[in-house]
């Protein structure tokens, strides 16, 4: 084999040209399908840096109207008392605390744990411990866990962090541990765990789910099934228990990998589909250079073969190069795959899994390695055997077509084919995310993004806990922002919609009796300034909306929207009439409608949103609001000048998340985009493969047929009859690959029907679209070499050889 | 009676290749009559085939004239060489040059298709052909399904299927056994006494006698025209 490889190793460097495109063309196919494989990789073995995470389920509590609802913490107490489930279970919820720096003041994330989650996740900390039981209660001293990013960053890890004190939103805190580097759990990049023991009195009301979900690590032999009726049964008996608070209430569990990357499965498969059509693609090509070669080498082969050399030596020959041309490919599609998987990282969201647990690791380079070595089996085999198989004869006597000549027409006409197939369902696919992200910007979300910033903003701790004096403060900083040159409208809320989150509140409409437990209704519940529907673009349909002069003392009034009041007051009018909010002593509080307005999509084009009602954030001044400015200016401009203004209004009080609202428009659609923009280039890619694989054939055709071409001009055959007979071909192998990928793509594209928006799977305009894409690209790739074929001069292509 | 199907007045063709200058032709004159067999001879490399081709308007010459049917056809458009040679021209090829893909059928009716004449036309033209040259039972065969002998009897029957005013012919037999040249130079022979025009080049002696004058070519010029006493030996 060695000289076989020698001599392959010459020969290649004899044609720089045919091996730079040859290995070039692999090299993107194998790092296309690398790199998206780092992110099925991802997905399939290690989506996050937790020890068996296939052992660990999510849960939280579920109603008809809420069914992703947080856990009350009484009924999480009772659930791991009586569960016989799981080895460990544990609460949690996401926290962010006003952090006094040793320069400024600035949010950070973090969360809180009940201490059991610990066990449960099973990660150690590097340094210290993790809080227990005794610091997981209220009244004791308050101790925190650290990250290993913020250790680094504010006390430059030094060992001597353990004991240190740490002033979070107005508290002290002992700092008792530093967690890995790479434990990062919630998703939000958190920096320091405080316990929620500390703060359990105040959360002792089942009727109240302040945001926690749980964690358990399941035992030996039990399963996310098993888990869930277990749980499910715990919860029936505590409807019976607490049928006030706890009616209707039921478990909704799911494994913790499905909750953490489950709705991003579907987008990686089809990137990885896609990636592999490229791949597909690119062999293709290389098979059809190697044949190519094969034909114009036949002669050489003949020689050798009339000089004793066997088939199987024929075929190691030919097979020693394709060795090559993969190997060469294999090493820069490694490259290619790194810069593939980078690339796609800056389109992910940075706290992703998909980004924090994607590397290039062993299991990435060996299935780099292993689609490098069977596409070169594949491709090489193919001219191998065809390229060995010649009839001496013919290739040696002179002015004859080679059999071997005929056999690579037909397989290279095939595999261009089905290039053209695989490169329409590329640019289907991406034609409907296409599609897709046009109509979700262009749908009508209830308020106009544009020309608007927001930022975080909030008033923690014993500090703020008057809300009078949180009132004012908010007074001043609108009064403040108002004054920004260019800021034409400055408004609060809470919570900013599009941002993921939302309130939800029982309630009754006025005169109705309680339907009991479980089976009142329920709505989005939000807190709004004066200028909040104006800044926002939100319509205001009846009544009026706030006037900033409510008084905390007076009647509540609310303004609602427009599914409320055809879902409330269907054929009545609503203003003036009154819902009755209340807790656990009934629905004693009336709020008095005095406007109606637009619904708004809170969750994103397309999500289910419930009815929504706002309240003047003075009656109620929520501790945490968002801030948004509208601008005739550029929005991002705006947020040094905020800043300023803010840090007026109230040194101590750190801005955060300052972002324009279509930022966060766009993150609703994230994988949305994130697929259009794989697709495309896949799509691109293959569509460039594709058309050179057309002309490529194209040309051999013509170089096989310049003899025939020859004859039908010296019969009097017209440059245009020649032209059109070498069009024809080439539009034919595109043709039949467009009908064949027209079938394939109407299968495929079902597949994504969870990832569309607004367009069937089966969008007749997309198709149409990209199959005269096709046939353009087809007609550009076969104009040349069909060209060529009329500039043939019969003279000399008639002349015996 | 002896109508001037084509006549050559001082034609030259000069190649131009790497700078060097081949004088393929160099000052070629010769009248062909209508009916007229004429072959043409002369060795290797003087200049047969490319007159040949000048005379089938596959190439043009580099100066003097050509007059077919009386019509300078020297300087003619591309479009309109392609309609002379289709109408006017039968080639007949050494190699035989039938396309590997096409049938017999297929192949004979290929000059018929590019004329643009209706399929019912075209069917009748190439029976008669067919049969003429003895290959009606063969329509359906593909070329590489044939002996060679029978092969150029199919390019024969192509060349005559649209009755051109010439029939060309570049050494037809040089691929042949001799009993097979034989029998497609008595094909041509009785072509020729039905009527028809033929010029063709060979440098074998006893086919050259076939025809009723011979032209002998050399180094680009005609050095000798020669007339058999009986053209039928
Ligand atoms: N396309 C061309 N370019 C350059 N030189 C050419 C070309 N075609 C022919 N020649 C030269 O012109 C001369 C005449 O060639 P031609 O093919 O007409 O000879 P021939 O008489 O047919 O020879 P043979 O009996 O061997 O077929 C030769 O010297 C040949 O090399
Ligand atoms: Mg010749």
């Amino acid at each position: 084999m060695l000289p076989d490889l020698k001599f392959a190793l010459r020969s290649l460097a004899k044609s720089p040209g045919f091996t730079a495109v040859a290995i070039l063309t692999l090299a993107l196919g194998i790092g296309a399908n690398a790199g998206v494989f780092s992110f099925l990789n991802t997905l399939l073995r290690r989506p996050l840096p937790l020890p068996a995470v296939h052992e660990l389920v999510f849960f939280g509590e579920h109603s008809q109207q809420v069914p992703n609802m947080s856990v009350a913490y009484p009924n999480f107490l009772d659930w791991r008392q009586r569960q016989k489930s799981f080895a460990a279970m544990g609460t949690f919820r996401g926290q962010s605390f006003n952090f006094v720096g040793p320069a400024e003041t600035e949010r950070i994330n973090g969360a809180q744990f009940t201490h059991d989650l610990w066990p449960a996740l099973g990660v150690r900390p590097q340094l210290g411990r993790w809080f227990g039981a005794g610091d997981d209660q209220p009244g004791v001293a308050r101790t925190a866990v650290i990250s290993g990013a913020f250790w680094q960053r504010t006390f430059g890890g030094r060992a001597d962090v353990l004991g240190q004190k740490l002033t979070l939103s107005g508290e002290i805190y002992e700092i008792i541990g530093v967690m890995p580097a790479d434990f990062r759990f919630p998703s939000n990049a958190p920096d320091v765990w405080v316990p929620f023991g500390l703060s359990a009195e105040q959360n002792m009301n089942r009727g109240n789910h302040p945001g926690l979900y749980c964690i358990g690590r399941l035992k030996p032999g039990a399963t996310v099934a098993s888990a869930r009726a277990d749980l499910v049964a715990i919860a029936r008996q505590l409807e019976t228990e607490f049928p006030q608070s706890n009616t209707g209430n039921s478990i909704s569990l799911e494994s913790l990998v499905d909750r953490a990357v489950g709705q991003q499965r579907t987008a990686v498969w089809v990137s990885f589909g896609a990636a592999f059509g490229v791949l597909l693609i690119a062999c293709a090509n290389v098979a059809n250079l190697l044949l190519a070669r094969a034909a114009v080498r036949a002669r050489e082969f003949a020689v050798r073969a009339a000089l004793g050399a066997s088939r199987t030596q024929l075929v190691r020959l030919v097979l020693a190069e394709s060795l090559l041309l993969g190997l060469a490919g294999t090493a820069l599609g490694l490259l290619v795959g790194y810069g593939t998987m980078q690339g796609i990282k800056t389109l992910i969201p940075a706290g992703s899994p998909f980004v924090t647990q994607t590397t290039m690791d062993a299991s990435v380079f060996g299935f780099a390695v292993l689609i490098g070595v069977g596409v070169t089996l594949v491709f090489g085999l193919v001219p191998a055997l065809t390229g060995s198989k010649i009839n001496l004869n013919e290739a040696l006597a002179a002015g004859t077509r080679s059999g071997a000549g005929h056999v690579s027409t037909r397989w290279r006409s095939l595999l261009v084919s089905g290039e053209f197939a695989l490169t329409l369902v590329l640019l289907f696919t991406s034609g409907l995310m296409m599609r897709t992200i046009y109509n979700l910007y262009r749908a009508d979300a209830g308020l106009k993004t544009d020309h608007l910033i927001t930022f975080g903003y909030v008033m923690p701790g014993r500090e703020w806990t008057d809300a009078a004096k949180r009132a004012q403060l908010l007074d001043r900083a609108l009064a403040r922002l108002r004054a920004i040159p260019g800021v034409t409208h400055a408004a609060l809320t809470n919570p900013l919609p599009l941002a993921g989150g939302g309130n939800q509140t029982s309630f009754l409409p006025e005169g109705l009796p309680d339907p009991g437990p479980g089976k009142r209704f329920s709505t989005e519940n939000n807190a709004a300034s004066r200028d909040y529907f104006a800044a926002l673009r939100i319509p205001l349909l009846h009544g009026r909306t706030f006037t900033d002069e409510e008084k905390a003392d007076e009647p509540r009034v609310c303004v609602i929207d427009t599914k409320f009041a055809e879902t409330h007051f269907a054929g009545r009018d609503p203003l003036g009439q009154r819902v009755m909010f209340g807790g656990s002593g009934g629905f004693t509080l009336p709020l008095t409608i005095v406007g109606v307005v637009g619904h708004v999509q809170n969750y994103g084009i397309g999500q289910d949103t419930r009815v929504q009602l706002y309240s003047p954030y003075r009656q109620v001044p929520p501790g945490n609001v968002s801030f948004v400015l509208r601008t005739s200016l550029d929005p991002a401009a705006l947020a040094a000048s905020l800043r300023a203004a803010m840090r007026e209004v109230e040194p101590t009080l750190p801005v955060f998340a300052v972002r324009t609202m279509d930022e966060i428009f766009d993150t609703t659609v994230t994988n949305q985009r994130i697929m259009l923009t794989l697709l495309s280039v896949f799509a691109g890619l293959a569509l460039l493969l594709a058309a050179i694989g057309l002309y490529g054939v194209l040309t051999y055709i013509v170089s096989q047929r310049t003899r025939e071409v020859g004859i039908r001009l010296a019969l009097g055959a017209t440059t245009g009859a020649v032209r059109s007979l070498m069009l024809g071909q080439g539009l034919r192998l595109a043709a039949f690959g467009l009908g064949t990928g027209l079938l394939a793509s109407l299968a495929l594209a079902q597949l994504m029907g969870s990832l569309l928006y607004g367009v069937a799977p089966h969008d007749p305009l997309s198709l149409a679209a990209v199959s005269l894409v096709l046939i353009v690209i087809g007609l550009f790739a076969s104009w040349l070499p069909s060209h060529r074929a009329t500039r043939v001069n019969p003279v000399e292509a008639l002349r015996a050889e | 009676m002896s109508e001037s199907l084509i006549k050559l007045d001082a034609v030259t063709k000069v190649f131009l290749t790497d700078e060097v200058e081949t004088h393929a032709l160099s000052g070629i004159h010769m009248e062909i009559t209508k009916g007229e067999y004429v072959s043409i001879a002369g060795p290797s490399g003087c200049g047969k085939s490319t007159l040949l081709s000048i005379l089938g308007l596959l190439d043009s010459p580099t100066d003097g004239t050509y007059l077919l049917n009386g019509r300078p056809v020297q300087h003619l458009s591309l479009p309109e060489r392609a309609r002379i040679r289709n109408r006017e021209i039968g080639f007949i090829f050494q190699s035989f040059n039938l396309i590997g893909d096409l049938t017999v059928y297929e192949n004979v009716e290929l000059p018929l298709t590019y004329r643009g004449m209706p399929a019912s036309e075209r069917k009748a033209a190439v029976t008669e052909a067919l049969e003429k040259v003895g290959m009606g039972h063969r329509a359906k065969h593909l070329p590489s399904q044939l002996s060679g002998g029978q092969q150029q009897r199919v390019a024969v029957a192509r060349a005559l299927a649209g009755k051109p005013a010439v029939l060309l012919a570049d050494e037809p037999t040089g691929n042949l056994d001799s009993k097979n040249g034989d029998s497609v130079m008595t094909l041509l022979a009785e072509l020729h006494k039905q009527g028809a025009t033929i010029v063709m080049v060979t440098h074998d002696a006893r086919f050259a006698r076939h025809a009723a004058r011979t032209i002998h070519i050399f180094d680009g010029r005609v050095v000798q025209e020669q007339v058999e006493s009986d053209p039928t030996r």
